[in-house]
């Protein structure tokens, strides 16, 4: 059954998680990074996406700790998880590898 | 107070948009993401966060809701999102006729007062909707026709109207069954072809009864009407329900806006003008039948769910159970 394409956010939330357990500034500032700067993500769309994507059985928490008197979550990818990012992965690059042909990027009959 | 702490107070107002459930879980971690992103001596929340708070807050209010329903009041729900628009039109269709006997004397005239108010045009597109099972659609036009009735109500000053307070509570329930149900799909497959048909003709006739009586307020409401209201809504109750856990939930259900119904009916409220009175006697025994409607509703909400719950696992959004009558 095709799947509906992750949004951006949610994209790179899990693309942050694959490199391992982060709470949620870490994810933050993950992002950033990953995007190059491009996507800053604020926290009422991190947890939106946490939401969501928890409900979804794609992300859960892996532990908590307290720091400075705060309560850190840390959020893990799933099995699932890597799965959908794994196929979202392959659709973005199946639809690149398309483009670059097209554009003569690469050799190709496309 | 500290630029933190002071910070901090306003992270909070804006984290109570939350629902209760995700502030209990998330509240202090996402004060502290927002307080470690905070910039030094910031001591007030930027317009960008403050909106991205409560547009996130929103999203994920209009994503849970308070918890899973029991499919035995979501299925109940289900059943109502076809009854009350058949209601709602009944009642519009009473008042056009009612009006049009009134004051313009001939039915033909129906089309020089929708014009006027083509709010009354809205339970019509409703309940197209409905029946076309378009259910997020149907919520949209259920919510604007209730906000139409209401603005319609104020502008005739009826809002100690009874009768108008049936409408609009009516408009409300219809609303609440198409967000938190599967909607007008699973209630139909529920009341089957011949329940429908008999439902379709009791609720429209009752409603219909009850609108022109309404329209002619000058006209002292025979008691014959009253009577046939009475027995074409028990009929329509009786014919909808049988006796079963979904049937009675139906019936707890259309008891919120037959409060009002019934005072209209009774012709409790006095011609005049409206007194304080007038509105207790109105709204009080309305939000009485919701508290208890709501608190019946939750009792068992994530628990036992009772000896006569269908022994079958919730159903996926899109796939529900074979329909079991009700």
């Amino acid at each position: 059954m095709s799947q509906r394409p992750l949004q951006e956010p949610a994209f790179l939330i899990l693309t942050a998680l694959a490199g391992g357990a982060q709470h949620g500034y870490g994810i933050m500032t993950d992002v950033g990074q990953i995007s190059g700067g491009r996507v800053r993500l604020r926290a009422g769309t991190l947890y939106a996406a946490l939401d969501r994507l928890g409900g979804d059985g794609l992300v859960e928490v892996d532990h908590e700790e307290v720091v400075d008197g705060r309560l850190r979550r840390y959020y893990r990818l799933t099995e699932a998880g890597a799965q959908r990012l794994a196929a979202e992965v392959a659709r973005l690059r199946a639809n690149t590898t398309a483009a670059a042909r097209r554009l003569g990027l690469i050799a190709g009959t496309l | 107070m500290s630029e933190r702490s002071e910070l901090e107070r306003r992270y909070r107002r804006l984290l109570a948009w939350y629902p209760a459930g995700h502030r209990r879980d998330h509240e202090e971690e996402m004060l502290g993401v927002l307080l470690a992103a905070a910039r030094g001596g910031q001591r007030r929340p930027a317009l960008a966060d403050a909106v991205n708070l409560i547009w996130g807050a929103l999203r994920i209010r209009a994503r849970g809701g308070p918890g899973p329903i029991d499919p035995r009041w979501r299925d109940a729900l289900a059943v109502c999102s076809v009854a009350a628009p058949l209601l709602l039109l009944g009642v519009v269709a009473g008042a056009l006729l009612g009006l049009a006997a009134d004051h313009l004397g001939l039915i033909v005239s129906l089309w020089e007062i929708i014009p006027a108010d083509p709010v009354l045009l809205g339970p019509v597109v409703l309940l197209a909707l409905v029946l076309l099972r378009l259910r997020r659609l149907a919520a949209l036009a259920a919510l604007v026709v209730t906000i139409g009735l209401s603005v319609y109500a104020v502008r005739a000053s009826a809002y100690g109207s009874a009768g108008y307070m049936f409408w609009v509570v009516l408009g409300a329930l219809e609303t609440a069954a198409l967000v938190s149900s599967p909607g007008p799909r699973r209630g139909l497959e529920l009341l089957g072809r011949w329940r429908m048909a008999a439902i379709s003709i009791a609720a429209i006739a009752a409603g219909a009864l009850l609108g022109s009586a309404m329209a002619i307020a000058a006209v002292p409401i025979p008691v014959i009407r009253d009577l046939a209201v009475v027995l074409g809504s028990a009929a329509a109750a009786a014919v909808a329900i049988r006796s079963s856990a979904v049937g009675r939930r139906v019936l707890a259900l259309l008891a919120i806006p037959a409060c009002p119904l019934i005072i209209a009916v009774s012709d409790l409220t006095p011609a005049g003008p409206v007194t304080p009175g007038d509105l207790e006697l109105i709204y009080l025994p309305t939000l009485a039948v919701l508290s208890v409607v709501l608190l019946a509703s939750r009792r068992r909400r994530g628990g036992d769910p009772g000896p006569d719950a269908p022994h079958q696992p919730d159903p996926p959004p899109g796939s529900h159970p074979a329909p079991s009558g009700c």
